[in-house]
């Protein structure tokens, strides 16, 4: 841990800071020139060949007195740090072990201790208890002891829980081992970090007490009791305080910088940065290309068989006159393309690798376009392009996406705020993480109305119970007024529909919406999509990994894998006579989790409509 | 197909009145729920610090007698004092009586003087309160104001600069802070006077110019994690998927920012309050010391060296009473804010 703290610029000053502070702090009263306490010159004097430090008011000199307090003042608050952590590492160790009653005093003690108003409580403490060095440090340390219950607590909790100490031990590790190996890893450095920063404060308290006369009294020298009389003699010797705080601060910065440093440091991330660094340093410039031509050629690898199976679905594609649809669904003449989207491609604009490449699809209105493609294939990044929420580092490199007619490459802000929620919308999955939890749920929906159809408040309150009894919602009443952590997610999902259709979209979005809903409920949901494309002209985007949820849906449909579209067609050839051995692939494996049903009977029926 | 269309029956016909009735019923119970949450977090704090306070009473091992009779006492005298104080009661019902008696405003007499302690703190009070109050002041507005420049600024040499110097400013002590604020002002400057307190009816300038330094020497630490705090929340908040949610729903930037982040986001800003207002509370004894301010603070070390039990007593039992009124404001905000929140008490 120290070892690698040193590797960090701002823990090599930390360390030597420190080692700086307990120097004087051990070695200082053999450095200082004169006895401390004896009167050796004149008195307030200034800086002097003779009074490095000058000399106070009764002739002592200065110097002597700030290396004679470092002593007192750093041992005492490394005293403190010890104190604190025996009385709060045994109770939040034993917290987990003893019991419930043990485990609920101990907390509302530790509540309670926080909560106290800590510097009056420590002098209280120690001045009713005896005033003396011994009776601060106890009372400092007691007071200071919460941190390291909760340390300790969190620390033995991840322990006795973790599964990873199980393992260990039942491959035959010996305890010892695992706890060096794994335990010591894990909880060594919340505990140096506390240890740190208590270092630190215990000096701040302990100078604040001495400062006070308060534990140590005159003429014992500390640097908060020096400060005291620097204080009293303050408009005749306006730097004489300088040093001492300069001392303070140095220590207490030091000790947060440490802190820091071992935070910077520990775990995982910490392990990373290091690398980083690392690499920074051997910054061997071709070194450093080849490692990105490297990682380039792999990443290319991956997407390789998709590309060639690009060309495979190309016609499909390629234009929307080649994709027909169901054809006992579609009138003879066809309705409107509302989304229609061309050889997208979305690049990270940090490493440039391709996220996304000839993506292509449109949608008509009244139809559905499942996107199937198991996770990290690209399916929620086309979306996103289609919103225009692709987070910052992502660009969209080339293609088209037109909403209704209208290419989205030059909109305005104003020209998205009018295409949002107005033309497009979208649903996603974890609908709970969607809506804010701080704000009623009607609101949320009301909100809407209110901004953009700009409803007045009983309107739209009037509009939003309409649209959450349309998605079957019970008591609209009720819901109006809860917040999110109040429903499940069957019905937060229905909730996020309700606001998704309020302004009476073309085309909504259902990105993975119901995933990780039980069975029954998410049936539900797929029945209400439904039955909104049908009683609404809704055109849906129905995006899953869950073939079954596509089948139900979908008109037509899209496989991706790896960023690239392997096979495009309508739904009843794609998953009946799938082409590419990837779709043979998903289909088969479906096959024995229940797709046989949504085949034969929804597509089936589907068919003869 | 169609079969499959209609899911389980819509309640829409359900009658309004039944829904009426059961929205007063959430109200209440969701009201009910956060007092309950809140005063369970609040009341064990009270109890413990009042309790913890009059154990070091006990446990100091003073009797008015070593006050106010001296080394020459005869074991009958100390006996009668302790007796009229009470003092030879079993320690629970000491302690419950004391308590009793300072839930009605009686925070006994000084075992110094036979004077009511409440009498002696009455006036200093206004002091302390004067300085912490301040000084929270200044730790909303310039908390809440640096850590929305940060915010607004986020990633650029603003906000490094911003971070630096609050992550300095946290850890100056407000002893050393004073010191150096006399030095500055008082001694170099000669703009503020170095010590003393006036009334706030002697006139406001002279009022603040007495007080403004010592608050300023306790406001650093919660300025630095108001911003600190502000600066994490805004920008977790504007990270969550609800914002995500607004944005597809066509709400613009600015709504979002002030409608969907901005309520969730001050949250922790403002739960750090009630954990700084102990240390606002805690640092006048030594603000008070550096500035000679003669407030609650200093009754509270000058009565503690005397020895002074139930002086130092109702100081500190009040301070814990303060503490607990303030974060029962803190919470109370919060749960409106944010009522998911689980209010985590202290």
């Amino acid at each position: 841990m120290i070892k690698n703290v040193w590797r960090l610029a701002s823990g090599r000053i930390a360390i030597a800071a420190l080692s700086l502070i307990l120097f004087l702090a051990v070695f200082g009263s053999l450095l200082s020139p004169y006895n401390p306490d004896d009167t050796v010159g004149p008195q307030l004097t200034g800086p002097s060949a003779q009074f490095l430090l000058g000399t106070d008011y009764i002739g002592r000199d200065v110097l002597s007195r700030v290396l004679a307090g470092a002593g007192l003042s750093v041992l005492g608050a490394l005293l403190v740090a010890a104190i604190a952590l025996l009385f709060g590492a045994l109770p939040g160790v034993l917290s987990v072990y003893l019991g419930r009653v043990f485990e609920w005093v101990t907390l509302r003690v530790i509540d309670t201790l926080i909560a106290l108003p800590f510097l009056v409580f420590a002098v209280a403490m120690t001045a009713l208890l005896g005033n003396g060095v011994f009776q601060a440090l106890f009372a400092v340390g007691f007071l200071l002891a919460p941190v390291f219950y909760r340390v300790s607590r969190s620390a033995t909790l991840s322990v006795a829980n973790s599964q990873f100490v199980e393992a260990a031990t039942l491959s035959g590790a010996s305890t010892w081992w695992v706890v060096r190996k794994h335990v010591w890893t894990k909880v060594a450095p919340p505990i140096a970090i506390s240890l740190s920063t208590t270092i630190g404060l215990g000096l701040v308290v302990i100078s604040s007490l001495t400062f006070l006369g308060i534990g140590v009294s005159p003429p014992r020298a500390t640097w908060g009791g020096l400060l005291a009389t620097d204080l009293e003699y303050i408009a005749l010797q306006p730097w004489a305080p300088i040093v001492p705080i300069v001392l303070i601060l140095i220590a207490v910065l030091a000790c947060n910088l440490f802190a820091d440093a071992v935070r910077d440091t520990a775990g995982e991330s910490g392990r990373q940065l290091l690398s980083a660094q690392a690499a920074k340093k051997a910054d061997k410039k071709a070194d450093k290309k080849a490692d990105k031509k490297a990682a380039r050629l792999e990443r290319g690898n991956s997407p390789a068989p998709a590309s060639s199976v690009t060309a495979n679905s190309a016609p499909a594609s390629g234009s929307t006159a080649d994709v027909t649809a169901p054809a006992a669904r579609v009138p003879a003449d066809q309705p409107e393309v509302v989304l229609d989207v061309r050889d997208l491609q979305i690049v990270n604009s940090i490493d440039k690798a391709e996220l996304v490449e000839d993506m292509g699809f449109s949608v008509r209105r009244g139809q559905a376009l499942g996107i199937v493609g198991e996770s990290g294939s690209g399916k929620t990044l086309t979306i996103r392009a289609v919103l225009g929420i692709l987070p910052k580092s992502l660009k969209e490199t080339s293609g088209t996406v037109v909403i209704l007619g209208r290419d989205t490459a030059d909109f305005s802000k104003q020209d998205w705020l009018d295409i949002r929620g107005n033309s497009i919308s979208a649903v996603f999955q974890d609908p709970g993480s969607y809506l804010n939890p701080s704000i009623w749920l009607g609101r949320q929906v009301s909100e809407v109305l209110r901004v953009k159809k700009k409803l007045s408040r009983r309107a739209a309150k009037a509009e939003t119970l309409r649209l959450f009894e349309a998605v079957h919602l019970r008591e609209p009443h009720l819901i109006y007024e809860q917040y999110v952590h109040e429903l499940s997610g069957g019905m937060l999902q229905r909730v996020l529909i309700a606001a998704a259709i309020a302004l009476g979209p073309d085309v909504l979005i259902a990105d993975e919406a119901t995933t990780a809903l039980d069975v029954t409920v998410q049936s539900e949901i797929l029945d209400l999509l439904q039955e909104l494309q049908e009683t609404q002209g809704l055109s849906l985007v129905v995006i899953s990994h869950d073939l079954a949820v596509i089948a139900q849906l979908s008109d037509e449909v899209l496989v991706m894998r790896s960023g690239a579209v392997i096979e495009h067609g309508p739904a009843r050839q794609v998953l009946h006579h799938p082409q590419h051995e990837y779709t043979q692939l998903l289909i088969t494996e479906h096959e024995r989790f229940g797709l046989d049903r949504f085949l034969n009977s929804d597509l089936g029926e589907t068919s003869l409509v | 197909m169609t079969a499959t269309l209609t899911p389980a029956a819509p309640a829409a016909g359900r009658a309004k009145k039944d829904s009426r009735v059961s929205v007063v019923g959430l109200r209440m119970r969701r009201l009910l729920a956060a007092i309950g949450r809140i005063l369970t977090a609040l009341i064990p704090v009270f109890l413990l610090g009042s309790l913890f306070t009059y154990m070091l009473g006990a446990i100091s091992g003073l009797t008015p007698a070593y006050l106010q009779l001296g080394e020459g006492a005869t074991p009958a005298a100390i006996k009668a004092l302790d007796q009229q104080w009470g003092l030879n009661r079993p320690f629970f019902v000491q302690y419950f009586s004391w308590l009793g008696h300072v839930l009605t405003g009686n925070f006994g007499n000084s075992w110094v003087n036979n004077f009511p302690v409440s009498q002696l703190l009455a006036s200093r009070a206004i002091i302390s309160i004067s300085a912490a109050g301040v000084a929270l002041l200044l730790g909303v507005v310039f908390g809440f104001g640096i850590g929305a420049l940060a915010v607004r600024f986020q990633s650029t040499w603003v906000d490094r600069v911003i971070t630096v110097f609050t992550s300095t400013i946290s850890v100056l002590p407000p002893f050393i802070v004073g010191i150096l604020l006399i030095d500055v002002f008082a001694v170099w400057l000669r703009w503020l006077p170095s010590s003393g307190f006036m009334p706030l009816s002697a006139g406001f300038g002279s009022w603040l110019s007495h007080i403004i330094l010592p608050a300023i020497a306790l406001s650093f630490d919660t300025i630095a994690d108001v911003a600190r705090q502000l600066r994490v929340g805004l920008a977790t908040a504007s990270r969550q998927n609800y914002v995500t949610g607004a944005i597809v729903r066509g709400l613009s930037g600015r709504r979002v920012f002030f409608v969907h982040v901005l309520r969730n986001g001050i949250g922790p800003a403002v739960a750090i309050l009630g954990l700084k207002f102990p240390n606002l509370l805690g640092g006048a004894v030594v603000t008070e010391a550096i500035f000679q301010l003669s407030g609650y603070g200093q009754f509270a070390s000058q009565s503690a060296i005397k020895g002074d039990v139930p002086a130092v007593q109702a100081v500190l039992v009040i301070s814990v009473l303060l503490v607990v009124i303030f974060n029962l404001v803190v919470n109370v905000i919060l749960a409106r804010l944010i009522p998911s929140s689980a209010s985590r008490g202290l």
